[in-house]
């Protein structure tokens, strides 16, 4: 393998895929068409999310050879990425065809089959990914993801914690519990998180979005009504606010009451109509 | 792996979310549901479902709750039974928030994980048009259904 061609590797599993761009251009004619070579750039172009070139450069390898399994990976996770989920799954089936044992494909398989929504077979996947490797990484990430979707956040936070203790740097895990951070009203301490997955991944525009948007949230002071709304959740608020009005009407505070219902009512209007405003100034 | 129908193609024909527009925040339809009643809920509720890329059927699901609870509103309302206004209005904007979660709820989730935007969701314009407009449509026809 050339120089080139190992640099690009070593600069894709450090994360620069620039570089590793910048590497494969230098390559003569003869070596960019190779297999090794397209595959090299087409995982580069994922790391760049020009997913429509990465695509390209997985079907032009596999006219060479259709029996690749990474370059029929690469495809998957392309057009996954591209939205067009029936091609993505048709390239990871080709590839499980070959091996339906590999841990990685079946976690991709498994990704693919969340992103549209079929979280029951995307479970079944996942667990005969686990019957394979109980203690593979992807297994753990995928039942993350797909516990996130099913709304089990206990179960998802726990996983996340479990990735941690792992890899004490994973990105999935840092974005995860930022979310939750978020999702709760607790924004200082969700941008602790995304800012962590910044520092991992800095050349991901959005991982640096979140960031941003979490840490305006958290000195804005006209996110504050909202992020208080969040600490309760849209069910819990309800139901405090139901309570307390008509536990004030009860106890006979007619006044006392109808205050409470105009906060409340103040408080709902807020966050329906104030975030959307701070989002698109912060556009 | 033993299960060979796992290996079947099951997004053959998958329709991809309409990507005309993005879809509204679920608090927002349940605050449209709160101050716009029923109708507005239902509407807001139908087109969102587009949004998400559901199917018809989760349309006309939202849709046929949403009158439904609408029904029933109005028997407690016109009724001579105990339940009046506020409650009616609270549990009737619960029933519908959770009704909607059912339906919506983990197609919304999935498009909010697999989002790379900064900002998923669109302004929920329509739900305030819909409370200004469609709201005293729904009162006016309660003061001339009223004994």
């Amino acid at each position: 393998m050339s120089t080139q061609l190992q640099a690009a590797r070593r600069y894709i599993e450090i994360g620069r895929p620039e570089q590793a761009l910048s590497a494969l251009a230098a390559l003569d004619a003869d070596e960019a068409a190779t297999s090794e070579a397209r595959k090299l750039r087409g995982f580069a172009l994922l790391g760049v999310e020009d997913f429509d070139r990465a695509a390209e450069e997985a079907a032009d390898g596999l006219e060479a050879d259709p029996q690749a399994i990474d370059l029929l990976y690469l495809l998957s996770v392309a057009e996954e990425r591209r939205g067009r989920f029936e091609q993505a799954e048709a390239a990871i089936l080709a590839a499980l065809e070959q091996d339906a044992d590999d841990v990685e494909l079946l976690c991709q398989y498994a990704d693919v089959l969340m992103r549209a929504g079929e979280l029951r077979k995307a479970d079944r996947v996942l667990a005969a990914a686990a019957q394979n490797d109980p203690d593979s990484g992807y297994v753990l990430a995928g039942r993350q993801s797909l516990a996130y979707l099913r709304g089990r956040n206990r179960e998802a936070r726990r996983l996340s914690q479990e990735l941690l203790a792992r890899d004490p740097e994973s990105v999935r895990a840092h974005r995860m519990l930022g979310t939750f951070d978020l999702n709760r009203g607790r924004a200082a301490s969700a941008a602790e998180r995304f800012g962590e997955a910044v520092r991992q991944e800095p050349s991901v525009d959005v991982y640096a979005d979140d960031a941003r948007r979490a840490r305006d949230m958290a000195r804005n002071p006209l996110w504050w009504p909202t992020l208080l709304f969040n600490r309760t959740g849209v069910a819990g608020s309800w139901i405090a606010a139901m309570v307390i009005i008509f536990g004030l009407r009860a106890a006979g505070q007619e006044t006392a009451s109808g205050i409470a219902f105009a906060v409340w009512l103040l408080l709902c209007l807020w966050s329906w109509v104030v975030p959307p405003m701070l989002e698109r100034r912060g556009e | 792996v033993t299960d060979g129908r796992l290996f079947q193609p099951t997004l053959t024909g998958y329709r991809k979310p309409a990507g005309i527009a993005r879809p509204w925040r679920q608090s927002a339809q349940a605050l449209v549901a709160f101050v716009g009643g029923a109708l507005s809920f239902a509407i807001v509720g139908a087109v969102n479902a587009h949004r998400l890329g559901l199917p018809r059927s989760a349309a006309y699901k939202i849709v046929a709750i949403a009158l439904t609870m609408e029904a029933v509103m109005l028997l407690l309302v016109l009724g001579d039974g105990p339940v009046k206004g506020p409650a009616v209005l609270f549990a009737g904007t619960a029933a519908f928030w959770c009704s909607q979660f059912y339906v919506q709820g983990t197609p919304d989730r999935v498009y909010h994980y697999f989002t790379r935007t900064d900002e998923p969701y669109e302004t929920c314009d329509v739900g305030v048009l819909a409370c200004i407009f469609i709201r005293p449509i729904e009162i006016a026809a309660l003061v001339a259904l009223a004994p």
